[in-house]
């Protein structure tokens, strides 16, 4: 077994008897430290050379390629049955209990990397998720307003005219929108697919793709960089904070605004 | 694989493939240095040869996408312009303020269906360079961290892919033959990088 030896500032690892960092240059004032003492953020990865069989990687592409794959079906019969017979709101329950459904099952197949992150993060790290809302909220506003309203994509315009239309409180919608979704993307993205990337890759270059990804699987080339970078201040939050409560906060406040603001 | 090497420029020291800056001197290693080591690397590890070849298949294939995503953005952007100029002379003559029969993609009045036909040329044009310029993007990160930059560019062009077939069914069959490789490409890419990690950072 590997001692996990490493750089105290980057954390990759080292040779016993190295005196610079091979990957950030830094001096190993008393030699490489052991990674587990330094201090390190808690382990949304471990280093490669910890998960070494070629069967364990292609057990982790096959379950990241699922991961994105069923709710990118799920995204298809919606948008096949919509086109059929237009929207209502059926299709659209559907659809979030659908995402939900894998977003829990993947969850329960991975209780104890789930559970871990299921915790209250320090005031701090709430403090820390503000600031980030703060700086996030008014750039992608300004893009949604750019696309929006200077090249004319439709967006959330008409996503509760089924609820007014068949009687259902419009409540219903904020609820999907604002609550379920939420805690269903993040479970899925920063829950699951972070971490698990986190395997493979640094934990930089898993915080980058989940957010690529995250952006990808909307299916929407028109709001593909306004969710990358809110992949992004999602991702980063939850490595900061170790929880996915913070994430789920923004995200679900994020959405209620959108929804709100697209209305009339 | 940690028995091949090349000296480090400022000490003669031992640098091995991974390596940003010399463990013993903290000089930073250079692209030339890491392009030796990697060459020696070919010649001595068929197997790791085997992958880096799958692994610059798929760095080409995704500049191949930017330049095939510029040339799809202009020519759509005419075939586009055409089909709204003949969708425009259908409606020359009446009125912005009239109100549709059936609202199409939006658009109640026939001044919005107008400003629509007007507008999707330039949107498709737009989207696609945009497109083009996120694979360019991949393909730089591509040659300094090639697992990463393969998944998001496999993982950017499906979701593209099914996108637009979502918009439009009949775009699918379009140069399928093409898709089909470029999605094997990628993909054969992304397991030959993770296999390529892999034997770097075994011992």
């Amino acid at each position: 077994m590997n001692t996990p030896l490493g750089c105290s500032a980057c954390a990759q690892p080292q040779d016993a008897d190295a005196k610079f960092c091979r990957k950030c240059g830094r001096s190993l004032k008393d030699g490489a430290a052991d990674v587990r003492h330094a201090g390190a953020p808690p382990l949304l990865s471990s280093p490669p050379s910890l998960v070494r069989s070629v069967h364990a990687d292609s057990r982790l592409l096959r379950e990241l390629a699922w991961l994105c794959a069923l709710p990118v079906l799920v995204s298809v019969a919606y948008a096949i049955a919509v086109r059929m017979d237009g929207t209502s709101v059926v299709k659209d329950v559907s659809a979030t209990a659908a995402m939900t459904l894998i977003a829990s099952s993947g969850a329960l197949l991975n209780l104890s990397l789930v559970c871990s992150a299921l915790h209250l993060p320090t005031a701090r790290e709430f403090g820390k998720t503000a600031l980030i809302a703060l700086i996030l909220a008014p750039t992608l506003a300004a893009t949604f307003w750019f696309l929006h309203e200077v090249l004319g994509f439709a967006l959330l315009d008409a996503y509760l005219e089924p609820y007014l239309e068949e009687g259902w409180p419009v409540a219903l919608g904020y609820l999907e929108v604002a609550v379920v979704t939420p805690i269903a993307e993040e479970l899925l993205f920063r829950g699951l697919i972070q971490p698990k990337l986190g395997q493979i890759l640094s934990l930089d270059e898993a915080w980058i793709v989940q957010a690529a990804l995250f952006a990808a699987l909307h299916l929407s080339p028109v709001i593909l960089l306004t969710h990358f970078l809110m992949g992004l201040a999602l991702g980063y939050v939850r490595r900061s904070s170790g929880s996915l409560y913070p994430g789920i906060v923004l995200h679900g406040a994020w959405n209620a605004w959108v929804l709100a603001s697209s209305q009339g | 694989m940690a028995d091949v090497s090349v000296p480090c420029s400022a000490c003669e020291q031992p640098i091995r493939r991974g390596d940003e800056f010399c463990a013993t001197c903290g000089a930073p290693v250079s692209r030339e240095a890491k392009a030796a080591l990697l060459a020696r690397l070919e010649v001595t590890h068929v197997a790791f040869a085997t992958q880096i070849k799958k692994v610059r298949s798929a760095q080409t294939t995704i500049a191949v996408l930017s330049g095939l995503f510029v040339v799809s953005g202009i020519l759509f952007f005419f075939i586009t312009r055409g089909q709204a100029d003949d969708a425009l002379t259908q409606l020359a003559g009446l009125n912005d303020s009239e109100t549709l029969v059936e609202a199409v993609a939006g658009a109640t009045t026939v001044g919005e269906l107008r400003g629509a036909l007007e507008r999707e040329p330039y949107q498709v044009l737009g989207l696609n360079l945009f497109l083009a310029v996120v694979m360019l993007g991949l393909w730089f990160w591509s040659k300094r961290a090639t697992l990463p930059a393969i998944i998001t560019a496999f993982g950017i062009y499906v979701a593209v892919l099914v996108a637009s077939a979502l918009q439009d069914p009949t775009t699918l069959a379009q140069g399928v033959v093409l898709k089909i490789i470029v999605i094997a490409a990628l993909a054969r890419g992304v397991s030959a990088a993770l296999a390529a990690r892999r034997l770097e950072t075994e011992p």
